[in-house]
């Protein structure tokens, strides 16, 4: 599914090039659930970035369903985004004036979708989260955990086929991680979404089935439990 | 989508409160003011328009070395029709209510009026003036027939129903009954003239000056209708080879053609038919307009800006939910739209609310209503357009090129170039405000200067009372003497002109050796020097009772300034046989020093005095300051004892020379409002960039007073970066305003000099509206607890 080939991402200082992602070759396969792992400052979250296109990489070679990344126009990338990837974000990035609802409707009016079917689809994914009762709330009226459920139903409204999160548990209290982690687990297991989260805690990449450590831009070590 | 856009647009706007109304508010006047003067100034250009052959009408003027008159003699029409095959129709207008008020009566009634106008009977041919009772074609052929408007149908008789009816006119010395034959609905507010009562010119058909075929006096407003297939051009052409075949060759004067609709905005002829417009005016109020509303839009992009961190995060949302840039752009104008159609909503309202003393402000009725006018619905729509166009792109374009990975992560540059943008229209703005100031302050200095000027004569306490009638003629002695012996009143003079009002332009002649100057003159009788408080520097007053015949001849008092055209010194001046009109032939036998009978916009012009108790006009009366209303209760009860035919009405000589300035003092009213106004956005919009840049260096705020910076020391900081783009507002805009007001300036022959001190007031008061308005934020964040700010990290 993603096939990233030799990919550079840096920033150039006068003299110095400063490489965040250096040569990074990985595979990832539909149905995959990884956890990107690593020191602050190691380019996780750049990764991340560039598999969700949301950046592009300098150097190198990024194909997504055998669709060449580094070629494509705002367009292509927009229709992608609104129906292969979901993204996650550890400060949740809820709009504030828009309620609960507003919130997880707007990637189907990007997608243009009916009306009456948009409806559907949003009370399906409030009554998933258990949030029917807060669906008109604006974010700053809950808490943490729930924004962050939220965000994660706005992810999944659009049906993706890959979800992005950087940190998504970043900011909650233990129970409230190991939540999201699990409905993470459900979805990969149950609907074959591709995860791939970043994070630093050990205990929340343990819900994925191969880690990726990354340590001054290149990868260290893949799947540390296959052995 | 569009809901979406249209939800985020509205709760934005409640959610930030100030940040909207700061928008709003200017948006809202910025856009009202702008309807308000579009309606003036379309108003402005439709003078006219509504005569069905507008294209086809022209005036006819004559100018000669030094003047162009908006009169011409009365044989110029005939004349021009014999000459020409282009003129299918001609006609003459003559006002005698410009010179005095009349007398009309009813049955019932006496009315003292001063619109009045003769015309040929070819007059409703040529001008659409749309007669509602009677025959057009009919109605101004007959001698002694009289057209009326509708309201002063109304005013007269209660009903239009009035065909046949007679009323009685005194004009001038003449007593004349009139037969109505027509009413016409009030002449609209966009014609260049305007009367109440129309009567034929035939009825004054005797007079010596109203002659088809020799030369008389320029006395007639003179329009021609060409035909169609003529042009100006050959007008013009056949015109001049007619004077160049017919007229000596040392002709001085020459006929001009103004068409019908440039007469009101561009007119510059001396003795116009009523006061013209200016097509300056309408260049300049427009201007005004498009720069208040550039304040208002201004606001909005600067808050925009200084905003925008705040919402690029929800870009970056959008644009990883797949937002195409195209629809967060078209989101950013959708709120400026929603921003604007809210101002826009509430500037009709403001306009519906204020339109009459804003109209009144600028001295104009016009009769008109946003919501049912075409004309303004298509302005208030482009309006709409064009503010949400230029305030909303800039944002909608800055925003909407955020890469969502910098402002997800918070990478945000918070410096970028829209800083520097942000300076500029604040520096803008406050060149505005400055350009205002400066101007209001000039007007504001230069109105007091001429309204309190002294002008050589005493205007203060004299009461003019129109009296020239038949009646009246037999008794003028009597009714001075009574009015004299009133306590409380000092002195009195007739007068045949006013200062003020128009004196006759006539050519003067110094006799023995035919010397010719061209001067003012009119007649006033002994008491004149001592009613005006005049000052003879040289011979004597009129006697008791001076002769005024041709055969005794006439007694003269000359200004100092003609004398000087004589090259006379004003001793050398007594004793001089001097004529005026070549008819009046006569003697001088003093000379006043110079005084400001015309407006100040003009130098003192020479004038000649002579007595003719024929010409007199008006009575002047010189009352005590002391008990006003009980004096001019006395002057009634002699007015209604010796002219029971004439209504007592009066006005103060001081007032009557204010109305001289009327434009000057609705300018200043005007420039007033758009200043306090321009100065109030602007300073709206500093609230709000102050508030949003003291929110962006909250931390800074709260380090520096960790490490021990007092309260004083943050706000200077937090002021001196917003006084420095006023300072610089200030320092361009002055000499831009220096020109153009004194350009200004150069309309009035007595004028203030532009000093220091305007600038150094404009600069005080630009200074105190800044630190006013920044101050109140820095304070706030000067005082607030540094923990607050330090512990949000």
């Amino acid at each position: 599914m993603i096939k990233l080939r030799n990919i550079d991402k840096y920033i150039d200082k006068r003299l110095q090039r400063n490489f965040i992602l250096k040569g990074v070759d990985l595979d990832i396969n539909e149905g995959d659930f990884i956890s990107i792992m690593g020191p602050s400052g190691a380019g996780k979250s750049t990764l991340l970035n560039i598999i969700g296109f949301l950046d592009d990489a300098n150097e190198g070679e990024y194909f997504f369903f055998d669709d060449p990344v580094h070629s494509l126009n705002e367009k292509k990338k927009s229709e992608y985004h609104r129906s292969y990837i979901g993204f996650v974000f550890q400060a949740y990035h809820l709009i504030d004036e828009l309620t609960v609802y507003e919130n997880i409707e707007m990637p189907l009016l990007y997608r243009k979708v009916k009306g009456s079917q948009r409806k559907s689809m949003v009370a399906d994914m409030l009554d998933r989260f258990n949030i029917v009762a807060k669906k008109d709330l604006f974010p700053s009226q809950l808490s943490g955990g729930q924004q962050q459920l939220v965000g994660v139903a706005r992810a999944l409204i659009g049906s993706p086929k890959l979800i992005l999160a950087d940190e998504p548990t970043g900011n909650l209290h233990s129970d409230q991680s190991r939540e999201i982690m699990q409905v993470f687990q459900k979805l990969n297991k149950e609907d074959g979404v591709t995860v791939i989260q970043v994070t630093h805690s050990d205990e929340m990449a343990s819900y994925g089935d191969r880690i990726i450590n990354l340590q001054d831009g290149v990868i260290t070590e893949t799947n540390p439990y296959e052995e | 989508m569009f809901s979406n856009y249209f939800k985020i647009a509205l709760r934005n706007i409640r959610k930030h409160k100030a940040y909207s109304f700061i928008n709003i508010a200017g948006l809202s006047l910025g856009i009202s003011l702008c309807l308000l003067i579009l309606i003036y100034v379309s108003h402005q250009l439709s003078y006219d328009s509504f005569h069905e052959k507008a294209d086809r009408i022209v005036r006819v003027s004559l100018h000669d070395e030094d003047s162009k008159n908006a009169v011409t003699p009365s044989m110029v029409a005939p004349t021009l029709d014999f000459v020409t095959s282009d003129i299918e129709k001609w006609v003459r207008l003559y006002e005698p209510t410009k010179y005095s008020p009349i007398i009309i009566s009813t049955e019932n009634e006496k009315f003292q009026e001063e619109s009045f106008i003769y015309a040929d009977s070819s007059f409703f041919e040529i001008f659409s003036f749309n007669m509602i009772v009677g025959n057009p074609e009919e109605a101004l052929k007959n001698p002694r027939s009289l057209v009326l408007t509708e309201s002063t149908s109304k005013k007269l008789f209660g009903t239009i129903d009035v065909l046949g009816k007679t009323v009685n006119g005194k004009i001038f010395n003449t007593d004349y009954d009139f037969e109505i034959t027509g009413v016409v609905k009030d002449v609209p507010q966009n014609s260049h003239f305007s009367f109440d009562y129309l009567g034929s010119l035939n009825t004054m058909k005797s007079w010596s000056q109203l002659s088809d075929t020799e030369l008389k006096s320029a006395n007639f407003y003179t329009y021609l209708l060409l035909k169609p297939e003529s042009t100006k051009e050959n007008l013009v052409s056949k015109t001049n080879e007619y004077l160049a075949a017919n007229m000596p060759e040392e002709r001085t004067f020459g006929l001009d053609f103004t068409p019908v609709r440039d007469l009101f905005l561009y007119s510059d002829f001396e003795y116009e038919i009523a006061p013209m417009g200016s097509i300056q005016n309408v260049y300049g109020f427009s201007l005004l307009a498009v720069l208040i509303l550039l304040i208002g839009i201004f606001n909005y992009i600067n808050l925009a800006t200084a905003r925008s961190s705040k919402r690029a995060s929800e870009v970056g949302i959008r644009k990883s939910l797949g937002a195409l840039k195209k629809q967060l752009i078209l989101q950013f104008y959708g709120e400026s739209v929603v921003l604007t159609l809210i101002s826009v909503f509430i500037a009709v309202l403001l306009v519906e609310l204020f339109k009459d003393p804003f109209f009144g402000l600028i001295g104009q009725k016009i009769q008109f209503s946003v919501l049912t006018d075409p004309f303004a619905i298509v302005l208030l729509f482009s309006i709409t357009l064009i503010t949400s166009f230029f305030a909303g792109s800039y944002p909608a374009l800055l925003l909407s090129s955020y890469e969502p990975v910098q402002v997800l992560k918070g990478l945000f540059n918070k410096k970028g170039s829209d800083g520097t943008l942000r300076k500029s229209l604040v520096i803008f703005q406050f060149m505005i405000s400055t350009f205002l100031i400066v101007g209001t302050i000039i007007i504001y200095l230069q109105t007091d200067f001429i309204l309190n000027k002294n002008l050589g004569f005493n205007k203060e306490e004299i009461i003019v009372l129109p009296a020239r009638d038949r009646e009246l003629a037999t008794k003028q002695d009597i009714l001075k003497s009574e009015i004299l012996r009133q306590s409380g009143v000092q002195a009195a003079t007739y007068m045949s002109n006013i200062p003020g009002k128009t004196f006759g332009g006539y050519s003067s002649e110094h006799t023995p050796n035919s010397e010719r100057v061209s001067t003012n003159a009119g007649a006033a009788d002994k008491d004149l020097i001592k009613t005006l408080k005049l000052e003879l520097i040289a011979g004597n007053n009129f006697p008791q009772n001076p002769s005024y015949s041709k055969e005794q001849g006439y007694v003269y008092l000359l200004n100092e300034k003609l004398v000087g055209e004589y090259g006379w010194t004003p001793e050398e001046a007594i004793g001089k046989r001097f004529n005026v009109l070549g008819n009046r032939e006569g003697e001088v036998i003093g000379v006043v020093k110079d005084f400001n009978f015309a407006s100040l916009r003009e130098q003192v012009e020479p004038l000649a005095l002579f007595v003719n108790s024929e010409m007199y006009n008006y009575l002047l009366v010189k009352i005590s300051p002391e008990n006003p209303q009980q004096t001019l209760a006395s002057l009634k009860s002699v007015w209604d004892d010796i002219a029971p035919h004439r209504p007592f009405e009066y006005q103060f000589m001081d007032q009557q020379l204010d109305a001289l300035y009327k434009s000057e003092i609705q300018t200043r009213n005007l420039i007033l409002l758009f200043s306090g106004l321009a100065i109030f956005i602007a300073c709206l919009g500093l609230v709000g960039l102050s508030s949003f840049l003291v929110e962006k260096r909250a931390k800074e705020i709260g380090i520096r007073k960790v490490l021990g910076a007092s309260v004083t020391n943050i706000i200077s900081l937090l002021s001196s970066d917003f006084i420095k783009l006023v300072a610089v507002g200030f320092i361009v805009a002055s000499p831009i305003a220096w020109f153009v007001m004194d350009s200004w300036l150069q309309n009035f022959a007595f004028r203030i000099d532009i000093g220091l001190t305007v600038f150094i007031y404009t600069a005080l008061i630009a200074l105190f509206a800044t630190i006013i308005t920044v101050s109140w934020q820095s304070i706030k964040a000067a005082l607030s607890n540094p923990v607050e700010s330090l512990k949000s990290e």
